[in-house]
């Protein structure tokens, strides 16, 4: 039996190392590489069912090409055919419009190694096109953390194991993140506490010392209310505030005079003495962790929750700069060129740039362009029609369209709206370099097997497709079609990512996964001072934007949530048998209140809906949910997204998508209803 | 002749010790002197204890005892009559290091009080035995001479005595192994269980048939680990009192026995188990384990490769037996209780529902006391005059309840047949299968 | 003849246990069973805390007793193992197991259930899903010689041990403080 190493390529903090056991060129099994820190020898269940993802009955073998769109009239096409069809599409709308505006990608991050860069390599090759610009998914609090720091990297995850203390707010590591918890409850078994904040009682909740429940989207309030008693005790860094802060008087003011600990435990719903429990956990003088999942910026207020919470973190746990740490995550990549996203367009004589949608509002803004419009759309690595929201938006962009290609190893929701769909191999039949935004672990991934019938890599389609492209109209794409896969790689292990993972060729990483070096705290990051919690723009008196009381949301009483599942990212995963035992029907949790509010029994079928559509479910009625908040699992044969619209944040910066702040009813099921 | 003194030192007679001049450490002139007698010693424990005791007592011209920890003598030399061990000064109550110390002690030589010293033999920290010699009107002086080798050869004993203890463990393994693999159905060859056995000398060309004994509730995170090998060591000792080779294994919270048969008379060996059981019980009985001891007995089996259904037999008349409170079970005894045990546990609830559901649920709704009363009349063969003794419950109250009982059940309590349902159904509730 | 009579068992602590499924998965990935087969099963239990059950190796396995081809054997390190050339899917050792181990294997048409992973074991690698769980939560034993103080026979939710006397320790859940909104 061979045995490659691999990494799991998957949108997850963990990018596990992976091991691949095969016999005549099948995959036998998987284990996790002990080599890897991080996860250290062990995967996760979606991990462990890579054999049922690899050779799935429901995987695309073939190029495929559906006439008409949406009919489920598919045809077997070759490769060849494919090429040709697009491009064709390409240069007969780079005559029509005179640039490549008129062509434009969606993808996002089903699979997250360096090497899937290739789709924006490919698109800026040929010079001025359409991109999406942003991050659904954790900007926001990004951009709050170098506000707060200054800089995006924490410290090593796995040092959570040292601390005396973890506070957690808002993520919930049991289901997105299972190779944290053993570091956490390394620490706890050793006596530390661990402190769960959070509106859903979570399994990471379930195995806390302290759970302490919240409204949705309050923990700013939470934040400043402790940081308000920690100072009125006086159990605070002074020192810490008087040489590294910049703004300590400001916020002093701002919390004598508007932070209000009545209004606090009013709008957070949770009780004073429960608060101080929380300081007195702040203020031990002991090492203590902070970590803000990503659930807390996904609502409108979620830039200033996480200042607050920041602030917080530091001004409590006589923090010096070891003590303080504030997980949110690691921007590993920042370390590396990334010459596929990085690659350079070539210039355009009227075109100067390429044009740039926000991603989390795509469908609507592409739909509005003109001069020219978006006439064709390749999608990879995502599946929007089942993740974005505003599903209405994507009907009506789709019928402009011209031509849609998807990428996928199945067929998504999207890929069933395509005209043609080209099958993707798995991170067994290609290789890659994989960094993760959790860990500080870098990882090579082999390639193990042959590609599944006809599959291929992203970075093979593109070299593929501009070759084909550069035959038909010489100097068309500037890709250099000739590197290969490892010759990327190569480009990527520039002289400074070489020293700090401590590598000299390819050959050490073939050895085993590399950790990054840890920074000594150079004079530039010391320098840094910290930026507590401020209102925001002067003038503009909002602290905290509160959920408003206008005749739709009387309607519509009850906030949704949509957590990740156990067994699934997003939609990935769905077709796998050993994830999905019982035949699984989209369930909506939903409070006691909430049920005798509408005469709802458990195992009813109920339906959800706003303005903007409306879901079928059984109810499962929890007697921990928050009155009024109503749970549904991400995906799914009728995705949960489509009662969700984005409201674009009043400032101009990118953000994430506010998932959280939307508004639903919920009613028991009628058969007969408009 | 080199003689020793207490502290252990050699003394050296003039001849050989080392001139006064030459008093530097030098290995060429002071070379290490071991001298004869302990070589001898060492040469004897060879031969064993009986070797160690034998040639101390040359060495010393005394009577040499080694005993166990209770003063069974294991080994003696030139013990002219018969001696016993009356009382040991410091009776080794705190054992610390490896090394014993030596004190004094009295013994009995045929009934006159003698002299003696004694020295722990220590292994592994815990007292293994002891070593004696018998002195007569010795000076204070003598004693002290002596002390040192004394302690040796205890040393020399305690090592021996390790060889042993791991050379039984050893044996004990590869005998638990294959009785192990006996009690599992492991071994298909009767000759090669055959032959195994003659290792030990059992006889599986004999019929043997499994015993089972329990700790009640055993909880293996607490004494009863200790309470388990001490009974073991005394179901053994039963079975060599009564002639048998003992073939008996230890499992967590039971000792399984495998007990040979001693003829062809069912009822005869029936006798001689349930004498058996009884000799256990009695002796558990000094160790304040009998309350907890249940047992349970598998029917025979001639060929042994097939003794693992006599152990599950065992185990399912251990069992019934907790359940219905019969104290000596075997499963050949057993009647309706062992086919109900092993019924389809879907089909006896059905069967029980269908038999006294009703009643039942007429007792949960009305809180009444029917069910009770009727489990008191099947139990006492549906003789109202003892039932109404029984449950101290006036005749006619007894005749009222049951015909509220036919009622419910719309079925007549006088039927042979009805009563065997009625029964059968009381013992499934008792079998806990509902 | 081998010399040791051993007592494998699994020992499980609740208090680690967070129900990620690594286990159940990495159990399949082992043994490639049927979607339908599941050798090991995490449920959840009261109080929001997760059970994680296999075969339990039993001291008095009900299968042992009940199957009438005699198609399992208790090897001398204490697993449970079932011959399927033996087996003829008559399904009473299905029933008869407190704890589902028994599996019907619709491909088969017979029994199977969890061998603790013996070939591993006997390679010296710890079973699939004891190596899988990253907290440790399951782990295996020696249960003939292992003993730790605060170790239980059961924990509540698990089912009765009294008849077969399974191979399984428990470590329970320690209290927590949590406050729900009003």
């Amino acid at each position: 039996m061979e045995i490659y190493r691999h990494a799991c390529p998957r949108n997850c903090f963990s990018t596990c190392g992976m091991l691949s056991y095969i016999e005549d060129g099948k995959l036998m099994k998987v284990s996790g590489d002990a080599k890897h820190g991080y996860n250290q020898g062990r995967l996760c269940a979606k991990g462990y069912a890579y054999t049922q993802y690899v050779y799935n009955p429901y995987r695309l073998k073939h190029p495929i090409k559906q006439t008409p769109r949406g009919s489920g009239n598919w045809e077997r096409i070759s490769w060849e055919e494919a090429y040709d069809t697009i491009a064709d599409k390409i240069l007969e709308l780079n005559k029509r419009y005179g640039s490549n505006l008129a062509s434009g990608y969606n993808k996002f991050s089903g699979n997250i190694g360096l090497l899937h860069y290739a789709v924006e390599g490919m698109f800026n090759s040929i010079g001025p096109h359409t991109k999406p610009i942003g991050n659904p998914c954790l900007i926001t609090g990004e951009q709050a953390m170098r506000k707060s720091f200054g800089q995006m990297n924490s410290m090593m995850p796995e040092k959570m194991a040292k601390m005396n203390a973890i506070v957690i707010w808002g993520a919930n590591p049991a289901v997105t993140n299972v190779h944290q918890m053993k570091f956490i409850l390394q620490a706890r078994q050793k006596g530390a506490k661990l402190i769960v904040i959070d509106p859903v009682f979570t399994r990471t909740a379930a195995t806390a010392d302290i759970f302490i429940q919240i409204n949705p989207g309050t923990d700013g309030w939470l934040a400043l209310g402790a940081a308000k008693l920690l100072i009125q005790s006086e159990s605070y860094d002074q020192e810490f505030v008087r040489n590294q802060t910049v703004n300590w008087e400001e916020f002093h003011q701002y919390v004598n005079e508007q932070v209000d600990l009545h209004e606090v435990c009013r709008q957070t719903g949770i009780a004073l003495d429960v608060i101080c429990e929380l300081v007195s956990i702040y203020s031990m003088a002991e090492p203590c962790a902070t970590w803000i999942g990503f659930g807390i910026q996904r609502n409108v207020n979620g830039g200033k929750n996480i200042s607050a919470i920041n602030t917080l973190a530091v001004l409590g746990c006589h923090s010096g700069q070891e003590n303080r740490c504030v997980y949110y995550s690691h921007s590993g990549i920042d370390d590396f060129p990334v010459n596929l996203l990085n690659h350079e367009e070539p210039e355009h004589p009227i075109v100067l740039h390429s044009r740039e949608i926000d991603i989390n509002n795509f469908a609507e803004n592409a739909s509005k362009l003109v001069d020219p419009p978006l006439k064709l759309l390749w999608i990879a690595l995502r599946n929007p029609l089942s993740q974005d929201q505003d599903f209405q938006a994507w009907e009506s962009l789709m019928n402009e369209l011209e031509l849609i290609v998807t990428v996928d190893l199945f067929m998504t929701k999207s890929a069933e709206m395509s005209d043609i769909v080209l099958p993707a191999a798995s991170h067994f039949e290609e290789m890659d370099l994989n960094v993760s935004y959790w860990h500080h672990w870098l990882s090579i991934n082999e390639k193990a097997i042959p590609p599944y019938y006809e599959a291929k890599s992203d970075l093979q389609i593109a070299r593929e497709l501009m070759k084909k492209l550069n035959d038909r109209s010489p100097g068309f794409s500037n890709f250099p079609s000739e590197r290969e896969p490892i010759d990327w790689i190569r480009m990527e292990l520039t002289p400074s990512v070489k020293k700090l993972y401590s590598v000299e060729c390819i050959d050490d990483l073939l050895e085993g996964p590399r950790l990054r070096t840890e920074e000594v705290s150079n004079s530039s990051s010391s320098s840094f001072k910290f930026r507590l919690f401020s209102q925001g723009n002067k003038g503009t008196s909002t602290h905290f934007i509160n959920r408003r009381k206008t005749d739709v949301e009387e309607s519509y009483p009850f906030q949704l949530l949509t957590p990740q599942s156990l067994l699934k990212i997003h939609s990935q995963y769905e077709t796998m048998p050993w994830l999905n035992q019982a035949a699984e029907q989209e369930v909506v949790e939903l409070s006691e209140y909430a049920a005798e509010k509408n005469g709802i029994m458990e195992g009813d079928k109920v339906e959800l809906f706003n303005q903007n559509g409306k879901i079928a479910a059984i109810a499962r009625i929890s007697r921990f949910l928050p009155q009024k908040v109503i749970l549904v699992k991400q995906a799914g044969k009728n995705p949960i997204n489509r009662l969700i619209v984005h409201r674009p944040q009043e400032n101009k910066e990118k953000s994430s998508m506010n998932f959280y702040d939307s508004s639903v009813n919920i009613r028991k099921w009628r058969e007969k209803n408009g | 002749m080199t003689s020793i003194v207490p502290d252990g030192t050699f003394i050296y007679d003039e001849g050989e010790r080392p001139s006064k001049d030459q008093k530097g450490m030098d290995l060429v002139e002071n070379t290490f002197f071991v001298p004869d007698y302990l070589h001898d010693l060492l040469v004897a424990s060879e031969k064993g204890l009986k070797g160690i005791c034998a040639e101390l007592a040359s060495l010393l011209s005394f009577p040499v005892i080694i005993t166990d920890p209770l003063f069974n003598q294991l080994a003696t030399e030139q013990v002219v009559n018969k001696v016993e061990i009356n009382y040991i000064d410091n009776q080794y109550r705190e054992i610390t290091g490896d090394k014993p110390a030596v004190v004094n002690c009295q013994l009995t030589s045929d009934g006159v009080p003698t002299k003696g010293i004694c020295s722990a033999i220590i292994l592994d920290g815990r007292l293994r035995g002891y070593l004696f010699v018998q002195i007569d009107e010795v000076s204070d002086e003598t004693i002290a001479r002596i002390h040192s080798i004394i302690a040796y050869a205890s040393s020399l004993c305690s090592l021996e005595l390790r060889k042993k203890l791991e050379l039984k463990q050893e044996r004990q393994q590869f005998k638990e192994a294959f009785i192990y693999d006996l009690l599992y159905g492991n071994m298909k060859q009767k000759d090669e269980i055959i032959s195994y056995g003659n290792i030990w000398g059992w006889d599986f060309t004999q019929s043997h048939t499994i015993i089972v004994f329990s700790l009640v509730d055993f909880d293996y995170y607490s004494e009863d680990q200790k309470r388990i090998d001490s009974m073991f060591f005394l179901i053994e000792r039963v079975l060599i009192e009564s002639n048998l080779k003992p073939i008996a294994m230890k499992k967590r919270g039971e000792i399984v026995v495998i007990y040979q048969i001693p003829g062809e008379e069912m009822d005869k060996n029936e006798y001689v188990i349930k004498e058996f059981i009884q000799r256990v019980m009695t002796q558990a009985e000094i160790m304040d384990m009998n309350t907890r001891i249940a047992t349970g007995i598998g029917r025979e089996s001639t060929n042994p490769e097939e003794l693992y259904k006599s152990y599950q037999e065992a185990k399912v008349a251990y069992e019934v037996g907790l359940l219905l409170n019969i104290h000596t079970p075997f499963f050949n005894g057993l009647g309706l209780e062992r086919i109900l045990y092993k019924h389809d546990l879907q089909d006896v609830k059905e069967y029980y529902d269908h038999t006294l559901g009703k009643l039942e649920k007429y007792d949960q709704v009305h809180g009444g006391e029917l069910m009770h009363t009727l489990e008191f009349y099947a139990a006492n063969q549906y003789d109202l005059t003892k039932t109404a003794e029984a449950l101290f419950l006036h005749r006619n109250t007894l005749r009222y309840r049951f015909k509220k009982v036919e009622e419910i059940l719309d079925k007549k309590l006088d039927d042979m047949n009805v009563r065997l349902n009625i029964t059968a159904a009381f013992k499934i509730r008792q079998l806990r299968k509902i | 003849m081998r010399k040791m009579v051993k007592q494998m068992g699994f020992v499980f602590n609740v208090d680690l246990c967070f129900g990620c499924m690594a286990c159940e998965i990495a159990c399949r990935n082992e043994n490639q069973t049927d979607s339908t087969v599941r050798w090991r099963k995490v449920s959840r239990l009261i109080d929001d805390t997760f059970l994680s059950v296999s075969c339990n190796h039993c001291n008095s396995p009900e299968c042992f007793r009940v199957c009438p081809e005699n198609a399992f054997t208790k090897r001398g390190d204490g697993i449970v193992h079932i011959n399927s050339d033996l087996c003829t899917g008559c399904g009473l050792c299905i029933e008869a197991c407190p704890y589902g181990a028994p599996q019907y294997d619709p491909v088969t048409q017979k029994a199977s259930k969890c061998h603790m992973c013996y070939p591993r074991q006997d390679r010296g690698l710890p079973p699939a899903c004891v190596e899988s769980c990253s907290t440790e939560a399951l782990t295996f034993v020696d249960l003939n010689t292992f003993c730790d103080k605060k170790m239980v026979g059961t924990i509540p939710g698990f089912p009765d041990t009294r008849l077969t006397n399974p191979s399984i320790a428990f470590y329970p859940a320690k209290e927590r403080n949590r406050y729900f909104l009003k």
